[in-house]
């Protein structure tokens, strides 16, 4: 059973119709990977399951109970923890604070625990703009590592940062996985994400296809041609 | 109860921020000379929303499980508070002050 599910749900933003039924679940102990090319509606889907925004059509379920008005506070409390792609801790208090005030809302893990998986110890005491890429997203991961969700939604985790953090953010992943919690992540970085993920949903034309393990997702021969290798014909340029 | 409102501690960082809000917006408000009650509580909290929103904190108060509602409500409640004890003591104070210098 799913813990969270955001089923057969549509979007139109301004006329233009993103999703029109697309389905998103996220099972315990399962790492699922959202893949799809930009601006099919990865994110928007994301976000519709986390309660950020609402969809036009469709439902969104956690624990079995349907929310007639889903929002992410509601469902950070029935165990959701939204990463989003930016801006996710507050810029003007210091990370050992905020990983403080998670620590006392829902006294779930210790920020001394969660700063050393997430190897951000040496950097509680500053703010979140003094902060590289790689230093930042580890920062964000120990805020949901201190919360401990029941259900993780991360979206883009790993863009724009060097593989050497791709892989202690994989391995952040995988132990919260085996920790019971239910991942959600969407992304490009096809070689990591293939390699970290248990199950793949594939986004496109507006809705969502579960291609079941990495390994079915690389025989399915559509999502292959369409995604996975699309435009590496065209890359190809003659000289 | 007490553990239920040690879960709550982490709104001090708003509870605080609402009442500098407060405080300029009274100083404001009877520098002007207006009479203002209900503006002021009105006006806490649409900047302490205005704020929440300025710096980029909906989604980590999201997470930590308060929706706007809540974290607007902290604004009025503590302007509510406020206005209270300014009607109820500081006033009265300031009053029987002036007239007993007089």
């Amino acid at each position: 059973m799913h813990f969270l599910l955001a089923d057969s749900v549509g979007k139109t933003f301004r006329g233009r119709k993103i999703l029109s039924s697309a389905t998103l679940g996220a099972s315990i102990s399962e790492i699922r990977v959202v893949f799809g090319r930009n601006g099919i509606g990865k994110s928007t889907l994301l976000k519709i399951a986390g309660g950020i925004i609402a969809s036009d059509t469709g439902i969104v379920r956690v624990n079995g109970n349907t929310l007639l008005k889903p929002s992410l506070a509601l469902l950070a409390r029935a165990g959701v923890f939204y990463l989003p792609d930016h801006d996710l801790l507050a810029s003007n208090v210091s990370l050992g604070k905020q990983l403080e005030f998670f620590e006392r809302r829902f006294g779930r893990q210790s920020v001394d625990e969660a700063a050393r998986i997430a190897n951000v110890r040496h950097l509680l005491d500053r703010l979140p703009h003094m902060l590289s890429g790689g230093e930042l997203r580890r920062a964000e991961l120990a805020a949901a590592l201190t919360r401990r969700p029941q259900c993780l939604l991360a979206d883009e985790p790993l863009r724009g940062i060097a593989p050497k953090d791709h892989d202690v953010l994989s391995q952040i992943f995988r132990a919260m996985a085996s920790d019971g919690c239910a991942v959600v992540i969407t992304g490009h970085e096809a070689p990591s994400l293939m390699e970290l993920a248990t199950h793949i949903t594939w986004c496109t034309s507006g809705t969502t296809y579960d291609l079941g393990a990495p390994a079915a997702a690389r025989a399915h021969e559509v999502f292959v041609r369409e995604y996975l290798t699309a435009g590496r014909e065209r890359r190809t340029i003659p000289h | 109860m007490l553990a239920a409102l040690s879960r709550h501690y982490v709104l001090r960082v708003l509870i605080s921020r609402a009442l500098v809000i407060f405080v300029l917006v009274t100083l404001v408000v009877s520098a002007l000379r207006i009479d203002l009650s209900l503006g002021v509580v009105l006006l806490v909290g649409v900047l302490g929303w205005i704020d929440v929103r300025r710096r980029h904190e909906s989604l980590f108060w999201a997470n930590l499980g308060y929706g706007a509602w809540q974290t607007t409500g902290v604004f009025f409640a503590v302007a509510i508070a406020g206005e209270t004890i300014v009607a109820t003591i500081i006033q009265p104070l300031v009053e029987s002050a002036f007239r007993s210098a007089r």
